[in-house]
């Protein structure tokens, strides 16, 4: 959908108009995708799956001290039909992994995710055998924030780095919104990618899983 | 036989709405005039009673020497030490037998920030910085090399020490 034009072609064939960079055959379409860009980053609603310290992370960014709604994020809405961006604060365990897929797979598009807090991003210190290692293995995440938990402030800046990313979308990139469904094993990354997100990373003694 | 309601007389100080209203609209306006809570993040990172502390814990940041090269002796204190198992340590040796490290990556992302491998760290090479801004996009990203490490710019965090719990 961006405009390209061929830096080789004479620049006869293109009218004045064009040239000044007035006029381009898709005017229109980088007009609407800035008009719904606009609105669609400054009317993000949360949709907050807080689990664990990170919720209490949460709760102090939506209070007066920070206050959430300056981003527009009003009303934090927990009920995932009226959401745009799950906000997953907190250690996510197996048994909570289908639900939050469910409560992912409910949410209308246009949505995005947030993935909070270290044990929310790649399981944190909680590498062990019930602890989903990343959420990134569960739901596709745009923003993710590490921290144990993150300060309110660091909050605010993924969601700022996700306000910046939905302005750099297009709204006719049919790759955009496509919904990564579950197969029926409820992964929905291949075993092998999961695996690979999900090995130890160090050589610490405190190796709880591998020995 | 029609049911017959009891219908209570109350003075019209009570029963009007008018009253009430005007009541909780008072209390909105009030807080028209009360001081600010809100601190407007992006432009301003601290209030007068919001200060960051110079004990808090964020992203990691490598010592440098005179040289330019990084403080690191590679005795794998800080890889052992780490109860989130962040740290990726491959110790090498230079012709002369000082020891130094061929990786050293951490996963900003496991880390938990107790600062453990500040304190731990004979050679106080590595450190937890005063630095909170650093989401990012992609999973990757968070791997920080010694590279990386050797270039954050951030203030690194002061450790509480017994001897001086006031930090004086």
């Amino acid at each position: 959908m961006e405009l390209k034009r061929d830096a080789s072609s004479p620049p006869s064939t293109a009218s004045t108009l064009e040239r000044a960079g007035f006029v381009s055959p898709n005017w229109v379409t980088t007009r609407l995708d800035d008009l719904v860009n606009w609105s669609r980053a400054n009317s993000l609603w949360p949709m907050a799956f807080g689990t664990a310290c990170c919720a209490i992370e949460f709760m102090a960014t939506a209070a007066s001290r920070f206050d959430l709604a300056r981003f527009g994020m009003e009303r934090v809405a927990y009920s995932p039909r009226q959401a745009d961006v799950l906000i997953c604060a907190g250690r996510l365990p197996f048994k909570l992994a289908p639900v939050i897929r469910r409560v992912w797979d409910q949410m209308p598009q246009p949505k995005w995710c947030i993935s909070m807090g270290a044990c929310a991003s790649s399981g944190g210190i909680f590498d062990n055998y019930a602890m989903v290692q990343g959420i990134d293995t569960i739901v596709p995440v745009d923003v993710y924030v590490p921290g144990c938990p993150p300060r309110p402030e660091g909050l605010l800046y993924g969601i700022l780095l996700l306000q910046k990313k939905i302005k750099g979308e297009s709204v006719f990139d049919p790759g955009l919104r496509v919904e990564q469904l579950a197969n029926d094993q409820g992964l929905f990354l291949e075993p092998a990618a999961v695996d690979e997100l999900s090995e130890p990373f160090g050589n610490s003694v405190h190796q709880t899983r591998s020995a | 036989m029609a049911i017959t309601v009891k219908t209570m007389p109350r003075p019209e100080t009570e029963s009007s709405y008018v009253r009430a209203t005007l009541k909780g609209m008072a209390l909105t306006f009030r807080h028209l005039l009360a001081p600010k809570w809100t601190m407007q993040y992006p432009e301003q990172t601290s209030a007068p009673d919001w200060k960051l502390s110079p004990r808090w814990r964020g992203t990691h940041r490598m010592a440098v020497d005179e040289a330019g090269k990084a403080k690191c002796v590679a005795c794998g204190l800080c890889p052992q030490v780490c109860p989130a198992n962040c740290i990726k340590l491959i110790p090498g040796e230079d012709e002369k037998g000082n020891r130094y490290p061929l990786v050293y990556e951490i996963d900003e992302f496991r880390c938990v920030f107790c600062g453990y491998c500040q304190e731990v760290c004979p050679e106080e090479a590595i450190h937890v910085g005063v630095h909170y801004e650093n989401a990012e996009y992609s999973r990757d990203a968070f791997v920080y090399d010694l590279e990386r490490l050797m270039r954050q710019p951030h203030p690194v965090s002061t450790l509480w020490d017994p001897s001086d719990p006031k930090g004086e």
